[in-house]
């Protein structure tokens, strides 16, 4: 009887956890870092975003170092994510669900994406700053994105800059340097991926949005509001947007 | 050794000097632009600024002009629309949208025109992912202002009839310091862009209004106003006889040029009144009569910008000083109701302007 009772406990309360319909957004902080959802959250709802918001927990709260190392590259901890989207998925198979990521929250979001089951999707995803690998191969991940993925990244960032290692433990500059690059021998699939891939490089008139190029300053409620919202919260697509793609077709960016 | 010391240290000196006058430089560049109105200049330096210094006096500049200077290349987008330069208009719709992200009217905008002349700026669009957004962003240049049909302003030399100013629609003022723009149904403001009339100067635009020091009221962009369909000229048959014309005309007492504007046929208002005043024309009166009793007497012109004093009865209730063209001032009528003042034209050989009112 007593089993029975916890049994039930339990399923009601983690029911009630994921019964949400409607937008989610879900975010994920950086390495030993727990300051930014609240501005994060602020900007969205500045913009209008009025959906649940929630602080995906994924530090093991032993500093940054565990965190970036260790922590960002475990599959438990990407399963644990991609178990919370794939719940959410199923209670409101067309609401929307946005991740949002800073740093190595990032590679926390792009390994949890790779362990969706199939058919499993989130809208839109936004890499802020991230410290996971430029050339990382989306074109998998990208099958669990409806819409956009979105990184930023900037010259003045001195965090990236200064890493060793990518929080993903993989090869290749961080994306948060100079932005995500498409492979280079990528077949049709591939080139559909990157096609709504979307780098947002750094430019002074972000300086008015408190953003002045610092790795964690991307997280401004201004910058979120003004620069990222638009993006995410409008159905319609973004004329502003330039994906990998297209800037790779034309040989700028690389 | 010393010397050596002192040669380097001189030498850093300098360039830290240069680094530091560089970013400096924009920076009281764009101030004056910002305190002379300019919004969209003001905007580009203090972006050259914060590519030096990316500090909080640089920040609060670029937030503060931000929205003056995307309702700036809104309007010059507008002009190129309304002169079927599709591609140059999508391109400054875009520096529009660069610099005002969550200006959703702007985005809607760009998204119908690439949907209704795909082809028109399929170059533009090219070289804009070729190029990256910071070089389109230093490439623009303002439209010319000679594309929409002069207003003939009635003048001792030209007294025949009253020609309207062809507008064209523009951007309302967004709001400062950051404020998003995020209705997507906002009504849209206008600015009547008026060309400039002989003898009057007008190279640039109007830009962010600044509160006079001395007013109270806050100059705002007009409400929308539709382009007005050209007059056809008057033609009058010459029924007189050559004795009657040769007579002396008596001098008639000083009219109001008042014209009452056509309601289209969406129903919605445009100007409630519009009337030419002149200080030098004494076949134009110098001042009118409001709305709801309040009249408005023309104080002094110049190129580019009028002086006005409104009256309640005897009571002056407002100074309204170096309104520019094309721009607004509200005041209020006996009632509370809010009208809105818009100088459509100048003519300051004359002293002749041209003024319209309609509801804030």
């Amino acid at each position: 009887m007593r089993i029975l009772l916890t049994v039930f406990l339990f399923a009601s309360l983690s029911g009630c956890a994921e019964s949400t319909r409607g937008p989610v957004v879900f975010f994920l902080d950086g390495a030993g870092w727990y300051a930014s959802g609240g501005a994060v959250e602020n900007g969205l709802r500045k913009a209008g975003y009025k959906g649940e918001y929630e602080v995906f927990t994924w530090s093991a709260f032993l500093g940054p170092a565990q965190d970036h190392f260790i922590t960002a590259q475990s599959k438990i901890v990407a399963r644990r994510l991609a178990g919370k989207i794939e719940r959410v998925r199923k209670n409101d198979p067309d609401g929307a669900i946005q991740v949002m990521g800073l740093s190595a929250g990032t590679a926390v979001i792009l390994s949890a994406l790779e362990e969706l089951p199939d058919g499993v999707q989130v809208d839109n995803v936004v890499l802020l700053s991230p410290s996971a690998s430029a050339e990382r191969d989306l074109t998998k991940i990208m099958q669990h994105v409806r819409r956009n993925l979105y990184a930023t990244c900037s010259p003045h960032d001195g965090i990236v800059a200064a890493l060793a290692v990518n929080a993903d433990g993989r090869p290749g500059p961080p994306a948060g340097e100079k932005g995500l690059r498409m492979p280079r021998k990528g077949d049709a699939q591939t080139q559909a991926a990157y096609a709504r891939v979307i780098n947002i490089p750094w430019q002074p008139s972000y300086v008015g949005f408190n953003w002045n190029g610092s790795h964690t300053g991307v997280t401004s409620d201004d910058f979120i509001a003004g620069v990222i919202a638009p993006r995410i919260l409008s159905a319609e697509p973004f004329p502003l947007d330039r994906p990998v793609l297209e800037r790779f077709a034309v040989g700028s960016e690389r | 050794m010393t010397r050596r010391l002192q040669r380097i240290s001189c030498l850093v000196v300098t360039t830290l000097l240069a680094v530091g006058c560089d970013g400096g430089k924009s920076f009281s560049e764009a101030r004056k632009a910002e305190e002379r109105g300019d919004p969209h200049v003001a905007y580009d330096q203090y972006c050259k600024a914060a590519t030096d210094s990316r500090g909080g006096a640089t920040a609060s500049g670029l937030a503060r002009v931000r929205g003056g200077a995307s309702a700036y290349w809104e309007s010059q987008a507008l002009l190129e629309m309304d002169a079927g330069n599709y591609g140059e208009s999508w391109r400054m719709l875009m520096k529009a949208l660069e610099i005002q992200p969550d200006s959703t009217t702007t985005a809607k905008m760009i998204r119908q025109l690439e949907l209704q002349h795909g082809e028109a700026i399929a170059e533009a669009r090219t070289e804009w992912m070729q190029r990256g957004s910071v070089a389109l962003a230093s490439a623009l240049r303002p439209r010319r202002r000679a594309t929409v049909e002069p207003a003939p302003i009635p003048t001792s030399d030209d007294k025949q009839s009253v020609v309207e100013s062809k507008v064209a629609l523009a951007p309302p003022p967004k709001k400062e310091s950051g404020s998003s723009e995020s209705d997507a149904g906002a009504t849209r403001q206008a600015e009547p862009v008026v060309i400039p009339v002989p003898g009057g100067k007008r190279d640039e635009p109007a830009s962010t209004a600044v509160e006079s020091p001395q007013d109270t009221a806050v100059q705002l962009t007009p409400a929308p106003v539709e382009p007005i369909p050209e007059e056809k000229p008057i033609v009058r048959p010459t029924t007189q006889s050559p004795e009657r014309e040769a007579r002396p005309v008596p001098k008639k007492p000083s009219r109001p040029a008042i014209r009452r504007e056509p309601v289209r046929e969406s129903g919605r208002s445009e100007f409630l009144v519009m009337q030419s005043l002149s200080l030098k024309d004494r076949s134009l009166s110098r001042g009118m009569t409001g709305m709801e009793g309040i009249s408005i007497l023309l104080k002094d012109t110049d190129d580019d910008e009028a002086d006005f004093d409104l009256f309640s009865g005897k009571e002056r209730i407002k100074k309204i000083r170096d309104l520019k063209l094309g721009r607004s001032q509200v005041f209020a009528g006996q009632s509370g109701t809010l009208y809105r003042l818009t100088l459509l034209g100048i003519h300051h050989k004359s002293r002749t302007v041209r003024v319209g009112i309609r509801p804030a």
